[in-house]
């Protein structure tokens, strides 16, 4: 079990590694000269022929560098937790993303919340009502719900609460009331997840040979969903919601741009619009280190539960 | 799932009505989604202007119909672009022997690492934005499902006799990979292209919507939205009915997908 869970976390490391290659590939991706893209972005056209002001730009991004010594070298810095500075300008690229990941991470525990109060009955409740109206109704709810992407479900919003019923604000922020609105927005897109997964484990957990020999006891059958199905069927929602911060981080992306909140998915936005190279870098290898990282406490901790699963998934 | 026949079937022919809209929308919108109006700026939905009009007094229903070719043709061709790379990708892994095998299988990890929408928007971004930019970006982040499946069913099938039989008889590798290893795999492929579609609508009408889709006058239906998003006060209709057809088309890729899935028989795939 051990060396089944240092190999995991060897293929992690590998996959990282290979991530921070494909997010250093992305800038050759640029159209024309990086350098000048800079030198524009920073000090507009005009300076943009100065030879002194290019050849600087140079010699600070090391353009002249082979492929693969640029891309050690970033790495390296990544490394130490150094990110670059900022190509407009000029500022450090952690303090850049620090200004939004207070407002990210607010909006994501918001969200989060929604999901659990939402899913938690929604999921179970179709799970033990199987084939009935509410279990269809579930499942319909998700089959939409799969469907409508969140920025959308946001202007919906906005337009019902804001518009047309004038309870909450629609953008900006301030107050808890301005959170409302976009933690409803993204926590009803995990919801949809998690309700489906839910489900699905209550009707399995329901199915195990323990329930039918605790009913055979004679036990009620409350106590037999609670006691007994429930703690199983909690457990792929515990992973489910690990798996979802990495999801969350996505999503917000949308979600702070429908309703002007600057947290890290607006900023990455600026950046992108910007072509701010070393911020866009930083947050889309922060997203899938997240997303391995995540991926991989949900296998150790599957692993740890369930040694069986050694073999399975290498 | 517990629907029964008839929304599947419904879902299935509006997929293909859908599929058709893409090839004759611009043809038939009952105005010029591109020629403004000043006169009738922002007009709230009516009998002449079904979807009202927008900020350059532009027939909103026109601009939605013709919409539909970029919005859902693009899509199509993410996916089909998508699955030739993950085909070759999963034949190449499936029939190269162990090392070959784990490399590609580790770039393919390396390539789901990246959640969608921000690998999408940062390369979208990056090229500037446009039609071909966002297909190019969509197919970077959209081939490696196929690329799994099909490894892990050409590992399966290279090992059958009929494929030994035919290696030991001199048969060249690419004419196995196209006579014996691809044929197993296009069913499979198929439902998780059907699938597929849907999660394109939504990630091309999601980049449009950020402003890195096709560009403006184009119609296309983020970008309709986004450009709709200045007026969500005055104008709530516009800002909001062009995303129903988004919804719509995304419910029933989804749903056939579904459909094909059962009938196909997979419970792997998509």
């Amino acid at each position: 079990m051990i060396a089944a869970a240092l190999r995991r976390i060897a293929g992690a490391l590998l996959v990282i590694v290979l991530a921070s290659f494909l997010t250093f590939l992305l800038l050759q991706l640029a159209p024309g000269d990086a350098v000048m893209a800079i030198a524009d972005a920073r000090h507009g056209e005009a300076v943009a022929l100065d030879e002194a002001t290019l050849a600087r730009i140079r010699q600070e991004i090391g353009v002249d560098d082979p492929f693969l010594v640029q891309w050690a070298r970033w790495a390296f810095g990544l490394a130490r937790l150094d990110f670059g500075v900022s190509l407009i300008d000029g500022r450090p690229v952690v303090d850049i993303l620090a200004e939004g990941l207070g407002r990210t991470l607010e909006l994501a525990i918001a969200a989060v919340a929604v999901a659990a109060i939402l899913s938690i009955p929604l999921g179970l409740l179709a799970g033990v009502w199987r084939g009935t109206w509410f279990d269809s109704l579930s499942v319909a709810l998700a089959t939409l719900g799969s469907a409508m992407p969140n920025w959308w479900l946001g202007v919906l919003l906005i337009v019902v609460f804001s518009v047309n019923l004038g309870w909450l604000p629609a953008f900006g922020r301030g107050d808890w009331e301005h959170l409302v609105l976009p933690a409803l927005t993204l926590g009803t897109g995990i919801t949809v997840t998690t309700a489906r997964i839910l489900r699905s484990a209550t009707i399995e957990a329901l199915a195990a040979r323990h329930i039918a020999a605790a009913r055979g006891r004679g036990v009620g059958e409350a106590r037999v969903i609670g006691r007994h199905a429930l703690r199983n069927a909690l457990l792929p929602v515990v992973t489910i919601f690990a798996l979802e911060i990495a999801f969350v981080l996505e999503g917000a992306i949308a979600v702070e741009y429908v309703f002007g909140l600057r947290g890290l998915g607006l900023i990455f936005i600026e950046a992108v619009d910007a072509r701010d190279y070393p911020v866009i870098q930083a947050f889309v290898l922060f997203t899938a280190v997240l997303f391995v990282c995540m991926n991989l406490v949900v296998d150790l901790l599957t692993l740890w539960l369930d040694p069986r699963t050694a073999e399975g998934m290498a | 799932m517990s629907f029964s026949d008839p929304l599947r079937l419904t879902a299935t022919a509006l997929s293909v009505l859908i599929l058709l809209l893409a090839v004759v929308g611009p043809a038939i919108t009952p105005h010029d989604p591109l020629v403004p109006d000043p006169m009738i700026r922002l007009a709230p939905p009516s009998a002449e202007h079904w979807l009202g009009t927008d900020h350059l007094g532009r027939d909103v229903f026109s601009r939605v119909l013709a919409g539909a070719r970029l919005s859902v043709g693009l899509a199509v061709l993410v996916v089909l672009v998508s699955a030739a790379i993950g085909l070759v990708i999963g034949l190449i892994a499936g029939m190269g022997g162990r090392w070959v095998d784990a490399g590609l299988m580790r770039v393919t990890d390396a390539f789901f690492a990246f959640p969608e929408l921000v690998a999408a928007l940062a390369i979208a971004g990056v090229l500037g934005g446009g039609g071909t930019e966002v297909l190019f970006a969509l197919a970077v982040v959209g081939w490696m499902r196929y690329a799994r499946v099909v490894r892990g069913m050409t590992l399966a099938t290279a090992a059958a006799d009929h494929v030994a039989l035919a290696r030991l008889s001199g048969v060249g590798r690419f004419r196995i990979a196209l006579d014996h290893l691809t044929p197993p795999v296009l069913p499979a492929m198929v439902v998780m292209m059907t699938a597929h579609v849907a999660r394109a609508i939504l990630a091309i009408s999601g980049l449009g919507f950020l402003g890195f889709g096709a560009s403006p006058p184009q119609p296309e239906w983020g970008v309709i939205l986004l450009e709709a998003r200045t007026y969500i006060l005055s104008a709530p209709a516009y800002a909001l009915l062009p995303g129903i057809p988004i919804v719509v088309s995304a419910l029933a890729f989804n749903l056939a997908g579904d459909a094909l899935r059962d009938r196909v028989g997979l419970a792997g795939a998509a």
